[in-house]
Protein backbone atom coordinates (compact mmCIF):
# COMPACT_ATOMS: atom_id res chain seq x y z
CA UNK A 1 0.00 0.00 0.00
CA UNK A 2 2.40 2.49 0.99
CA UNK A 3 4.59 1.41 -1.77
CA UNK A 4 1.53 2.10 -4.17
CA UNK A 5 1.04 5.74 -2.09
CA UNK A 6 5.10 6.71 -2.94
CA UNK A 7 4.55 6.04 -6.71
CA UNK A 8 1.51 8.00 -6.91
CA UNK A 9 3.38 10.84 -5.24
CA UNK A 10 6.25 10.67 -7.20
CA UNK A 11 4.57 10.81 -10.41
CA UNK A 12 2.77 13.94 -9.12
CA UNK A 13 6.02 15.74 -8.81
CA UNK A 14 7.66 14.48 -11.52
CA UNK A 15 4.29 15.90 -13.60
CA UNK A 16 4.05 18.96 -11.93
CA UNK A 17 6.83 19.51 -9.76
CA UNK A 18 7.70 23.28 -11.30
CA UNK A 19 4.52 24.20 -10.46
CA UNK A 20 3.26 25.79 -6.55
CA UNK A 21 1.43 23.35 -4.76
CA UNK A 22 -1.73 24.42 -5.42
CA UNK A 23 -0.98 24.19 -9.15
CA UNK A 24 -0.18 20.58 -8.17
CA UNK A 25 -3.31 20.10 -6.24
CA UNK A 26 -5.22 21.61 -8.91
CA UNK A 27 -3.97 19.01 -11.26
CA UNK A 28 -4.13 15.82 -8.98
CA UNK A 29 -5.72 12.84 -11.09
CA UNK A 30 -8.88 13.19 -8.76
CA UNK A 31 -9.90 16.41 -10.93
CA UNK A 32 -8.01 15.15 -14.14
CA UNK A 33 -9.25 11.84 -14.56
CA UNK A 34 -12.67 12.37 -14.21
CA UNK A 35 -12.25 15.23 -16.77
CA UNK A 36 -10.89 13.02 -19.18
CA UNK A 37 -13.77 10.74 -19.01
CA UNK A 38 -16.19 13.30 -19.28
CA UNK A 39 -14.46 15.00 -22.73
CA UNK A 40 -14.37 11.26 -24.24
CA UNK A 41 -17.79 10.50 -23.41
CA UNK A 42 -19.32 14.02 -24.43
CA UNK A 43 -16.59 13.96 -27.74
CA UNK A 44 -18.12 9.98 -28.91
CA UNK A 45 -21.66 11.51 -28.56
CA UNK A 46 -20.61 14.59 -30.79
CA UNK A 47 -19.14 12.81 -33.46
CA UNK A 48 -21.66 10.52 -33.96
CA UNK A 49 -20.33 7.14 -32.44
CA UNK A 50 -23.15 6.21 -29.69
CA UNK A 51 -25.82 7.18 -32.73
CA UNK A 52 -23.92 4.84 -34.88
CA UNK A 53 -23.58 1.95 -32.06
CA UNK A 54 -26.98 1.68 -30.98
CA UNK A 55 -28.29 2.85 -34.42
CA UNK A 56 -30.11 5.77 -33.07
CA UNK A 57 -31.60 8.55 -34.19
CA UNK A 58 -31.63 12.48 -33.48
CA UNK A 59 -35.08 12.65 -32.59
CA UNK A 60 -34.34 10.15 -29.85
CA UNK A 61 -31.38 11.37 -28.30
CA UNK A 62 -29.85 14.82 -29.55
CA UNK A 63 -26.43 15.54 -29.81
CA UNK A 64 -24.60 18.11 -26.94
CA UNK A 65 -24.18 20.77 -28.89
CA UNK A 66 -27.95 20.74 -29.39
CA UNK A 67 -28.76 20.28 -25.95
CA UNK A 68 -26.67 23.37 -25.22
CA UNK A 69 -28.32 25.36 -28.09
CA UNK A 70 -31.63 24.64 -26.85
CA UNK A 71 -30.97 26.22 -23.94
CA UNK A 72 -32.59 29.61 -24.99
CA UNK A 73 -35.54 28.39 -26.68
CA UNK A 74 -36.43 25.92 -24.34
CA UNK A 75 -35.32 27.53 -20.74
CA UNK A 76 -38.21 29.40 -19.76
CA UNK A 77 -40.50 26.47 -19.63
CA UNK A 78 -38.21 24.98 -17.67
CA UNK A 79 -38.03 27.64 -14.86
CA UNK A 80 -41.61 27.38 -15.43
CA UNK A 81 -41.57 23.68 -14.63
CA UNK A 82 -39.18 23.80 -11.72
CA UNK A 83 -41.25 26.83 -10.22
CA UNK A 84 -43.82 23.91 -9.86
CA UNK A 85 -41.89 21.15 -8.35
CA UNK A 86 -39.08 22.56 -6.54
CA UNK A 87 -40.83 24.04 -3.48
CA UNK A 88 -42.72 21.01 -3.16
CA UNK A 89 -39.42 18.97 -3.74
CA UNK A 90 -37.81 21.18 -0.45
CA UNK A 91 -41.20 21.41 1.63
CA UNK A 92 -41.16 17.61 1.65
CA UNK A 93 -37.60 17.10 2.17
CA UNK A 94 -37.89 19.74 5.09
CA UNK A 95 -40.68 18.47 6.51
CA UNK A 96 -39.99 14.69 6.04
CA UNK A 97 -36.51 14.98 8.07
CA UNK A 98 -38.24 17.48 11.08
CA UNK A 99 -40.66 14.79 11.42
CA UNK A 100 -38.93 11.55 11.09
CA UNK A 101 -36.81 13.67 13.66
CA UNK A 102 -39.50 14.44 16.39
CA UNK A 103 -40.43 11.10 15.93
CA UNK A 104 -37.36 9.36 17.02
CA UNK A 105 -37.04 11.76 19.19
CA UNK A 106 -40.41 11.11 21.09
CA UNK A 107 -39.78 7.75 21.02
CA UNK A 108 -36.24 7.53 22.64
CA UNK A 109 -37.49 9.66 25.70
CA UNK A 110 -40.68 8.28 26.00
CA UNK A 111 -40.21 4.61 25.21
CA UNK A 112 -36.56 4.19 24.75
CA UNK A 113 -37.27 -0.11 24.72
CA UNK A 114 -39.72 0.34 21.90
CA UNK A 115 -37.48 2.43 19.83
CA UNK A 116 -34.67 -0.03 20.42
CA UNK A 117 -37.04 -2.36 18.32
CA UNK A 118 -38.81 -0.45 16.10
CA UNK A 119 -35.26 0.64 14.64
CA UNK A 120 -35.48 -2.90 12.31
CA UNK A 121 -39.26 -3.05 11.68
CA UNK A 122 -38.70 0.66 9.87
CA UNK A 123 -35.49 -0.18 8.18
CA UNK A 124 -37.69 -3.31 6.23
CA UNK A 125 -39.92 -0.06 5.13
CA UNK A 126 -36.45 0.58 2.89
CA UNK A 127 -36.99 -2.62 1.65
CA UNK A 128 -40.70 -1.21 0.31
CA UNK A 129 -41.22 0.43 -3.11
CA UNK A 130 -42.77 3.67 -1.64
CA UNK A 131 -42.92 5.49 -4.36
CA UNK A 132 -45.30 3.12 -5.76
CA UNK A 133 -47.81 4.50 -2.88
CA UNK A 134 -47.99 7.84 -5.35
CA UNK A 135 -51.11 6.68 -7.13
CA UNK A 136 -53.04 5.50 -4.03
CA UNK A 137 -52.52 8.70 -2.92
CA UNK A 138 -53.57 10.73 -5.03
CA UNK A 139 -57.33 8.97 -4.46
CA UNK A 140 -56.82 10.40 -0.82
CA UNK A 141 -55.05 14.18 -1.78
CA UNK A 142 -56.01 16.75 -4.45
CA UNK A 143 -52.95 16.36 -6.82
CA UNK A 144 -50.54 19.34 -6.33
CA UNK A 145 -48.23 20.51 -4.16
CA UNK A 146 -49.92 18.82 -1.20
CA UNK A 147 -49.44 15.40 -2.42
CA UNK A 148 -46.00 15.76 -3.70
CA UNK A 149 -45.16 17.12 -0.34
CA UNK A 150 -46.84 14.01 1.25
CA UNK A 151 -45.49 11.40 -0.58
CA UNK A 152 -42.00 12.61 -0.24
CA UNK A 153 -42.47 13.34 3.86
CA UNK A 154 -44.17 9.10 3.81
CA UNK A 155 -40.73 8.39 1.62
CA UNK A 156 -38.01 10.08 3.54
CA UNK A 157 -39.36 9.90 7.59
CA UNK A 158 -38.59 6.19 7.82
CA UNK A 159 -35.06 6.50 7.05
CA UNK A 160 -33.97 9.83 8.79
CA UNK A 161 -35.97 7.67 11.78
CA UNK A 162 -33.95 5.06 11.20
CA UNK A 163 -30.45 6.70 11.29
CA UNK A 164 -31.75 9.29 14.00
CA UNK A 165 -32.67 6.54 16.37
CA UNK A 166 -29.09 4.52 15.80
CA UNK A 167 -27.44 8.00 16.87
CA UNK A 168 -29.30 8.15 19.79
CA UNK A 169 -28.41 4.35 20.66
CA UNK A 170 -24.95 4.54 19.67
CA UNK A 171 -23.66 6.84 22.86
CA UNK A 172 -21.14 5.73 24.52
CA UNK A 173 -22.29 3.90 27.62
CA UNK A 174 -19.36 5.99 30.13
CA UNK A 175 -21.11 9.25 28.52
CA UNK A 176 -24.47 7.67 30.52
CA UNK A 177 -23.21 6.49 33.39
CA UNK A 178 -21.55 10.40 33.83
CA UNK A 179 -25.34 11.61 33.07
CA UNK A 180 -26.70 9.37 35.51
CA UNK A 181 -23.85 9.94 38.33
CA UNK A 182 -25.14 13.61 37.76
CA UNK A 183 -28.55 12.33 38.59
CA UNK A 184 -29.47 14.13 35.30
CA UNK A 185 -32.83 13.66 33.95
CA UNK A 186 -33.70 11.92 30.71
CA UNK A 187 -34.64 14.96 28.77
CA UNK A 188 -31.26 16.87 29.75
CA UNK A 189 -29.23 13.57 29.27
CA UNK A 190 -30.98 13.35 25.66
CA UNK A 191 -30.52 17.10 25.14
CA UNK A 192 -26.62 17.03 26.16
CA UNK A 193 -25.93 13.55 24.96
CA UNK A 194 -28.00 12.20 22.64
CA UNK A 195 -28.51 15.01 20.23
CA UNK A 196 -25.25 15.76 19.36
CA UNK A 197 -24.11 11.77 18.79
CA UNK A 198 -26.85 11.99 16.74
CA UNK A 199 -26.08 14.81 14.77
CA UNK A 200 -23.72 13.00 11.99
CA UNK A 201 -26.02 10.04 11.54
CA UNK A 202 -28.96 12.91 10.71
CA UNK A 203 -26.80 14.42 8.35
CA UNK A 204 -26.22 10.98 6.42
CA UNK A 205 -29.89 10.97 6.47
CA UNK A 206 -30.12 14.05 4.76
CA UNK A 207 -27.83 13.14 2.15
CA UNK A 208 -29.72 9.32 1.16
CA UNK A 209 -33.11 11.65 1.04
CA UNK A 210 -32.19 13.63 -1.55
CA UNK A 211 -32.70 11.51 -4.26
CA UNK A 212 -36.03 10.61 -2.62
CA UNK A 213 -37.53 13.66 -2.78
CA UNK A 214 -37.02 14.21 -6.06
CA UNK A 215 -37.86 10.69 -7.22
CA UNK A 216 -40.76 11.24 -4.81
CA UNK A 217 -41.86 14.82 -6.71
CA UNK A 218 -41.09 13.02 -10.43
CA UNK A 219 -43.19 10.18 -9.74
CA UNK A 220 -46.30 12.02 -8.31
CA UNK A 221 -46.08 14.41 -11.59
CA UNK A 222 -45.65 11.44 -13.70
CA UNK A 223 -48.57 9.49 -12.52
CA UNK A 224 -51.02 12.26 -11.77
CA UNK A 225 -50.14 15.78 -12.99
CA UNK A 226 -49.70 17.56 -16.17
CA UNK A 227 -47.42 19.87 -14.70
CA UNK A 228 -43.82 20.17 -13.30
CA UNK A 229 -40.52 19.08 -13.99
CA UNK A 230 -41.30 15.70 -13.87
CA UNK A 231 -44.20 15.73 -16.70
CA UNK A 232 -41.48 17.70 -18.63
CA UNK A 233 -39.09 15.23 -19.03
CA UNK A 234 -41.89 12.49 -19.55
CA UNK A 235 -44.25 14.05 -21.85
CA UNK A 236 -41.42 15.65 -24.13
CA UNK A 237 -39.17 12.62 -24.83
CA UNK A 238 -42.39 10.44 -25.65
CA UNK A 239 -43.13 13.70 -28.16
CA UNK A 240 -39.80 13.29 -29.32
CA UNK A 241 -39.27 17.07 -28.06
CA UNK A 242 -35.80 15.63 -27.28
CA UNK A 243 -34.26 18.33 -26.85
CA UNK A 244 -36.22 19.83 -24.16
CA UNK A 245 -36.46 16.28 -22.07
CA UNK A 246 -32.56 16.04 -22.00
CA UNK A 247 -32.89 19.86 -20.78
CA UNK A 248 -34.75 18.81 -18.64
CA UNK A 249 -33.46 16.05 -17.29
CA UNK A 250 -29.80 17.33 -16.85
CA UNK A 251 -31.72 20.20 -14.77
CA UNK A 252 -32.85 17.56 -12.66
CA UNK A 253 -29.85 15.37 -12.37
CA UNK A 254 -27.74 19.04 -11.96
CA UNK A 255 -30.16 20.07 -9.17
CA UNK A 256 -29.79 16.74 -7.34
CA UNK A 257 -26.07 16.33 -7.19
CA UNK A 258 -25.89 20.26 -6.49
CA UNK A 259 -27.94 19.65 -3.38
CA UNK A 260 -26.32 16.47 -1.72
CA UNK A 261 -22.42 18.13 -1.75
CA UNK A 262 -24.65 21.41 -0.18
CA UNK A 263 -25.80 18.75 2.43
CA UNK A 264 -22.16 17.18 2.35
CA UNK A 265 -20.83 20.51 2.70
CA UNK A 266 -23.08 21.40 5.87
CA UNK A 267 -21.93 17.89 6.99
CA UNK A 268 -18.67 19.24 6.84
CA UNK A 269 -19.19 22.54 8.81
CA UNK A 270 -21.50 21.06 11.72
CA UNK A 271 -19.67 18.05 12.47
CA UNK A 272 -15.89 18.10 10.94
CA UNK A 273 -14.75 16.00 13.55
CA UNK A 274 -17.18 12.61 11.94
CA UNK A 275 -16.76 13.57 8.01
CA UNK A 276 -13.23 13.99 8.67
CA UNK A 277 -12.60 10.74 10.19
CA UNK A 278 -14.84 9.17 7.44
CA UNK A 279 -13.12 10.49 4.51
CA UNK A 280 -10.54 8.36 5.34
CA UNK A 281 -12.07 5.23 4.10
CA UNK B 1 -39.16 -22.53 20.11
CA UNK B 2 -37.75 -18.99 19.38
CA UNK B 3 -38.60 -19.84 15.47
CA UNK B 4 -42.22 -20.39 16.93
CA UNK B 5 -42.19 -17.31 19.28
CA UNK B 6 -41.13 -15.26 15.63
CA UNK B 7 -43.96 -16.76 13.58
CA UNK B 8 -46.13 -15.91 16.85
CA UNK B 9 -45.16 -12.26 16.87
CA UNK B 10 -46.08 -11.96 12.98
CA UNK B 11 -49.37 -13.63 12.98
CA UNK B 12 -49.89 -10.99 16.09
CA UNK B 13 -48.74 -8.10 14.26
CA UNK B 14 -50.72 -9.05 11.01
CA UNK B 15 -53.85 -9.49 12.69
CA UNK B 16 -53.44 -6.20 14.70
CA UNK B 17 -52.89 -4.58 11.00
CA UNK B 18 -55.76 -6.45 9.74
CA UNK B 19 -57.54 -5.43 12.62
CA UNK B 20 -57.31 -1.78 12.16
CA UNK B 21 -57.29 -2.03 8.28
CA UNK B 22 -60.62 -3.38 9.16
CA UNK B 23 -61.80 -0.82 11.03
CA UNK B 24 -60.79 2.29 9.29
CA UNK B 25 -62.37 0.80 6.05
CA UNK B 26 -65.90 0.34 8.00
CA UNK B 27 -65.33 4.17 9.38
CA UNK B 28 -64.54 5.43 5.53
CA UNK B 29 -67.60 3.72 4.36
CA UNK B 30 -69.73 4.87 7.67
CA UNK B 31 -68.78 8.01 7.02
CA UNK B 32 -70.77 8.18 3.53
CA UNK B 33 -67.38 8.96 1.40
CA UNK B 34 -68.41 7.91 -2.20
CA UNK B 35 -65.47 6.42 -3.43
CA UNK B 36 -64.26 4.74 0.19
CA UNK B 37 -64.27 1.08 -1.60
CA UNK B 38 -61.56 2.92 -3.51
CA UNK B 39 -59.56 4.86 -0.64
CA UNK B 40 -59.34 2.10 1.36
CA UNK B 41 -61.10 -1.14 0.54
CA UNK B 42 -61.82 -3.77 2.65
CA UNK B 43 -59.11 -6.72 2.73
CA UNK B 44 -61.19 -9.34 1.46
CA UNK B 45 -62.78 -7.53 -1.39
CA UNK B 46 -58.75 -6.99 -2.46
CA UNK B 47 -58.42 -10.53 -2.38
CA UNK B 48 -61.75 -11.36 -4.06
CA UNK B 49 -60.30 -9.17 -7.20
CA UNK B 50 -57.31 -10.83 -7.04
CA UNK B 51 -59.02 -14.66 -7.72
CA UNK B 52 -61.34 -12.91 -9.80
CA UNK B 53 -58.20 -12.31 -12.03
CA UNK B 54 -55.81 -14.12 -11.07
CA UNK B 55 -54.14 -14.70 -14.50
CA UNK B 56 -53.85 -10.78 -14.97
CA UNK B 57 -51.81 -10.25 -11.40
CA UNK B 58 -50.04 -13.37 -11.46
CA UNK B 59 -48.94 -12.45 -15.29
CA UNK B 60 -48.13 -9.15 -14.11
CA UNK B 61 -46.47 -9.93 -10.38
CA UNK B 62 -44.41 -12.63 -12.78
CA UNK B 63 -43.49 -10.16 -15.45
CA UNK B 64 -41.75 -7.15 -12.56
CA UNK B 65 -40.09 -10.16 -10.15
CA UNK B 66 -38.64 -12.20 -13.16
CA UNK B 67 -37.09 -8.77 -13.96
CA UNK B 68 -36.18 -7.71 -11.04
CA UNK B 69 -34.15 -10.85 -10.50
CA UNK B 70 -32.38 -11.28 -13.68
CA UNK B 71 -31.58 -7.21 -13.53
CA UNK B 72 -30.44 -7.67 -10.17
CA UNK B 73 -27.68 -10.11 -10.98
CA UNK B 74 -26.79 -8.87 -13.83
CA UNK B 75 -26.11 -5.31 -12.06
CA UNK B 76 -24.88 -7.84 -9.38
CA UNK B 77 -22.00 -9.27 -11.70
CA UNK B 78 -21.00 -6.64 -13.54
CA UNK B 79 -20.78 -3.87 -10.29
CA UNK B 80 -18.73 -7.17 -8.84
CA UNK B 81 -16.25 -7.05 -11.78
CA UNK B 82 -16.03 -3.13 -12.69
CA UNK B 83 -14.81 -2.82 -8.47
CA UNK B 84 -12.73 -5.88 -9.08
CA UNK B 85 -11.06 -4.13 -12.28
CA UNK B 86 -11.06 -0.39 -10.65
CA UNK B 87 -9.40 -2.08 -7.12
CA UNK B 88 -6.57 -3.52 -9.49
CA UNK B 89 -5.94 0.29 -11.72
CA UNK B 90 -6.12 3.09 -9.45
CA UNK B 91 -6.89 5.43 -12.71
CA UNK B 92 -10.08 3.55 -13.40
CA UNK B 93 -10.76 4.31 -9.89
CA UNK B 94 -10.26 7.86 -9.89
CA UNK B 95 -11.74 8.54 -13.46
CA UNK B 96 -15.46 6.68 -13.06
CA UNK B 97 -15.79 6.87 -9.03
CA UNK B 98 -16.94 10.15 -9.01
CA UNK B 99 -19.45 9.17 -11.61
CA UNK B 100 -20.96 5.93 -10.14
CA UNK B 101 -21.46 8.61 -7.15
CA UNK B 102 -22.84 10.91 -8.72
CA UNK B 103 -25.39 8.61 -10.67
CA UNK B 104 -27.03 7.78 -7.68
CA UNK B 105 -27.94 11.68 -7.18
CA UNK B 106 -29.82 11.60 -11.03
CA UNK B 107 -33.58 10.04 -10.39
CA UNK B 108 -33.73 6.97 -11.97
CA UNK B 109 -37.51 7.26 -12.74
CA UNK B 110 -36.67 10.20 -15.48
CA UNK B 111 -33.95 7.71 -17.32
CA UNK B 112 -36.97 5.32 -18.29
CA UNK B 113 -37.77 7.79 -21.55
CA UNK B 114 -34.48 8.02 -22.74
CA UNK B 115 -33.80 4.38 -22.44
CA UNK B 116 -36.72 3.47 -23.80
CA UNK B 117 -35.64 5.59 -26.70
CA UNK B 118 -32.16 3.57 -27.31
CA UNK B 119 -33.49 0.10 -26.40
CA UNK B 120 -37.12 0.27 -27.65
CA UNK B 121 -38.04 -2.90 -26.09
CA UNK B 122 -39.74 -2.17 -22.95
CA UNK B 123 -38.72 -5.58 -21.78
CA UNK B 124 -34.78 -4.62 -22.26
CA UNK B 125 -35.80 -1.25 -20.32
CA UNK B 126 -36.89 -3.18 -17.34
CA UNK B 127 -34.03 -5.11 -16.94
CA UNK B 128 -31.70 -2.15 -17.68
CA UNK B 129 -33.14 -0.27 -15.27
CA UNK B 130 -33.13 -3.09 -12.33
CA UNK B 131 -29.56 -4.00 -13.23
CA UNK B 132 -28.72 -0.39 -13.54
CA UNK B 133 -30.22 0.40 -9.62
CA UNK B 134 -28.17 -2.37 -8.30
CA UNK B 135 -25.15 -2.04 -10.13
CA UNK B 136 -24.05 1.35 -8.59
CA UNK B 137 -24.93 -0.27 -5.07
CA UNK B 138 -22.82 -3.35 -5.97
CA UNK B 139 -20.20 -1.18 -7.04
CA UNK B 140 -19.77 1.02 -4.63
CA UNK B 141 -20.13 -2.07 -1.78
CA UNK B 142 -17.63 -4.30 -3.28
CA UNK B 143 -15.15 -1.13 -3.79
CA UNK B 144 -15.32 -0.55 0.06
CA UNK B 145 -15.26 -4.39 0.88
CA UNK B 146 -12.34 -5.13 -1.20
CA UNK B 147 -10.29 -1.81 -0.05
CA UNK B 148 -11.20 -2.68 3.68
CA UNK B 149 -8.57 -5.40 3.79
CA UNK B 150 -5.53 -5.37 6.93
CA UNK B 151 -3.03 -3.09 5.49
CA UNK B 152 -0.65 -5.42 7.39
CA UNK B 153 -1.64 -8.32 5.25
CA UNK B 154 -1.58 -6.22 2.18
CA UNK B 155 2.40 -5.97 3.16
CA UNK B 156 2.27 -9.86 4.34
CA UNK B 157 1.10 -10.34 0.43
CA UNK B 158 3.89 -8.03 -0.91
CA UNK B 159 6.71 -9.70 0.97
CA UNK B 160 5.22 -13.30 -0.30
CA UNK B 161 5.82 -12.08 -3.37
CA UNK B 162 1.88 -13.10 -4.58
CA UNK B 163 0.06 -12.41 -7.47
CA UNK B 164 -2.36 -9.71 -8.18
CA UNK B 165 -5.21 -13.22 -8.62
CA UNK B 166 -3.46 -14.70 -5.29
CA UNK B 167 -4.24 -11.49 -3.18
CA UNK B 168 -7.79 -10.93 -4.74
CA UNK B 169 -8.61 -14.76 -3.80
CA UNK B 170 -6.79 -15.16 -0.74
CA UNK B 171 -7.26 -11.85 0.44
CA UNK B 172 -9.47 -8.99 -0.77
CA UNK B 173 -12.96 -11.76 -1.93
CA UNK B 174 -13.07 -12.80 1.34
CA UNK B 175 -12.92 -9.58 3.48
CA UNK B 176 -15.48 -8.53 0.63
CA UNK B 177 -18.21 -10.69 2.13
CA UNK B 178 -19.76 -9.03 4.34
CA UNK B 179 -20.16 -5.80 2.22
CA UNK B 180 -21.06 -7.04 -0.82
CA UNK B 181 -24.21 -8.55 1.40
CA UNK B 182 -25.19 -5.51 2.74
CA UNK B 183 -24.74 -4.03 -0.76
CA UNK B 184 -27.26 -6.80 -1.47
CA UNK B 185 -29.69 -6.24 0.66
CA UNK B 186 -29.90 -2.99 -0.03
CA UNK B 187 -30.12 -3.33 -3.66
CA UNK B 188 -32.27 -6.51 -3.81
CA UNK B 189 -35.61 -4.53 -3.14
CA UNK B 190 -34.37 -1.41 -5.42
CA UNK B 191 -33.97 -3.61 -8.53
CA UNK B 192 -37.86 -4.47 -8.14
CA UNK B 193 -38.62 -0.78 -7.92
CA UNK B 194 -36.46 0.01 -10.62
CA UNK B 195 -38.59 -2.57 -12.60
CA UNK B 196 -42.10 -1.05 -11.20
CA UNK B 197 -41.00 2.30 -12.22
CA UNK B 198 -40.66 1.70 -15.96
CA UNK B 199 -43.99 0.53 -16.17
CA UNK B 200 -45.41 3.73 -13.89
CA UNK B 201 -43.93 5.97 -16.71
CA UNK B 202 -44.30 3.53 -20.08
CA UNK B 203 -47.45 1.43 -18.96
CA UNK B 204 -46.59 -2.33 -20.82
CA UNK B 205 -47.64 -4.60 -18.58
CA UNK B 206 -46.76 -5.72 -14.84
CA UNK B 207 -47.37 -4.34 -11.41
CA UNK B 208 -46.57 -0.68 -12.10
CA UNK B 209 -48.93 -1.09 -15.11
CA UNK B 210 -51.77 -2.46 -12.68
CA UNK B 211 -51.34 1.00 -10.25
CA UNK B 212 -50.88 3.71 -12.78
CA UNK B 213 -53.98 1.75 -14.70
CA UNK B 214 -56.22 2.64 -11.54
CA UNK B 215 -55.25 6.16 -11.59
CA UNK B 216 -56.19 6.39 -15.56
CA UNK B 217 -59.25 3.98 -15.73
CA UNK B 218 -60.28 5.63 -11.89
CA UNK B 219 -61.17 4.30 -8.44
CA UNK B 220 -63.26 1.43 -9.80
CA UNK B 221 -59.75 -0.17 -10.42
CA UNK B 222 -58.12 0.97 -7.22
CA UNK B 223 -58.46 -2.02 -5.83
CA UNK B 224 -56.85 -3.68 -8.56
CA UNK B 225 -54.23 -0.76 -7.61
CA UNK B 226 -54.07 -2.08 -3.60
CA UNK B 227 -53.67 -5.32 -4.90
CA UNK B 228 -50.89 -4.35 -6.61
CA UNK B 229 -49.37 -2.59 -4.22
CA UNK B 230 -49.58 -5.12 -1.31
CA UNK B 231 -48.00 -7.88 -3.60
CA UNK B 232 -44.83 -5.39 -5.08
CA UNK B 233 -44.79 -4.55 -0.44
CA UNK B 234 -44.16 -8.34 -0.35
CA UNK B 235 -42.12 -8.81 -3.10
CA UNK B 236 -39.66 -6.81 -1.64
CA UNK B 237 -39.16 -7.72 1.84
CA UNK B 238 -39.38 -11.65 0.49
CA UNK B 239 -36.40 -10.21 -1.57
CA UNK B 240 -33.97 -8.50 1.25
CA UNK B 241 -35.28 -11.67 3.43
CA UNK B 242 -33.70 -14.16 0.89
CA UNK B 243 -30.43 -12.27 0.64
CA UNK B 244 -30.44 -12.42 4.42
CA UNK B 245 -30.86 -16.38 4.09
CA UNK B 246 -28.00 -16.63 1.71
CA UNK B 247 -26.03 -14.24 3.78
CA UNK B 248 -26.40 -16.64 7.17
CA UNK B 249 -25.53 -20.03 5.10
CA UNK B 250 -22.66 -18.24 3.10
CA UNK B 251 -21.26 -16.53 5.97
CA UNK B 252 -22.26 -18.13 9.22
CA UNK B 253 -19.74 -15.97 11.37
CA UNK B 254 -19.83 -12.56 9.69
CA UNK B 255 -24.13 -13.08 10.13
CA UNK B 256 -23.36 -13.57 14.00
CA UNK B 257 -21.17 -10.92 14.71
CA UNK B 258 -23.17 -8.26 12.85
CA UNK B 259 -26.29 -9.52 14.94
CA UNK B 260 -24.31 -8.70 18.14
CA UNK B 261 -23.10 -5.90 16.48
CA UNK B 262 -26.72 -4.75 15.87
Amino acid sequence: MTRVADREGARTRIGFGFGSERLGRLASPTIVGPLVVFVVVVGLWQLWVFHAIFNIKTFTIPYPSGIVAGIEEHGPRLLDALAESMPAAFAGYGLGILTGFSVASVLIVVAPNVANRLVPVLASVNAVPIAALAPLLALWVDPGFGLKVLVIVIMTTPTVVVYTMRGFINVHPTALELMASYEASDLTTFRTVRVPNALPFVLTAMKSCVVLALIGTIVTEVVTGFRGIGYVIVASLSAFQTVQGWLALLTVAGIGITWYLLVDLAERVAVPWDSATRRGD
Amino acid sequence: MSGVGAALKVAVVIAVVLGVWYLGAFLLEASGDRIAYAKLPYPHAILEKVLANPGTVLEATWETASRAVLGFFIGLFVGGLFATLMVQARALEVAFLPYVLASQMVPIIALVPIMRAILREPELVRLYLASYVTFFIITVAVLRGLKSVDRNALELMASLNAGRATVLRALRFPAAVPYIFSGMRIAAPLSLIGAILVDLVSGQGGLGYLMVAAVVVGPSQATLLWAALLIAFGLGILFARIVVWVERRVSPWQFAMREQAA
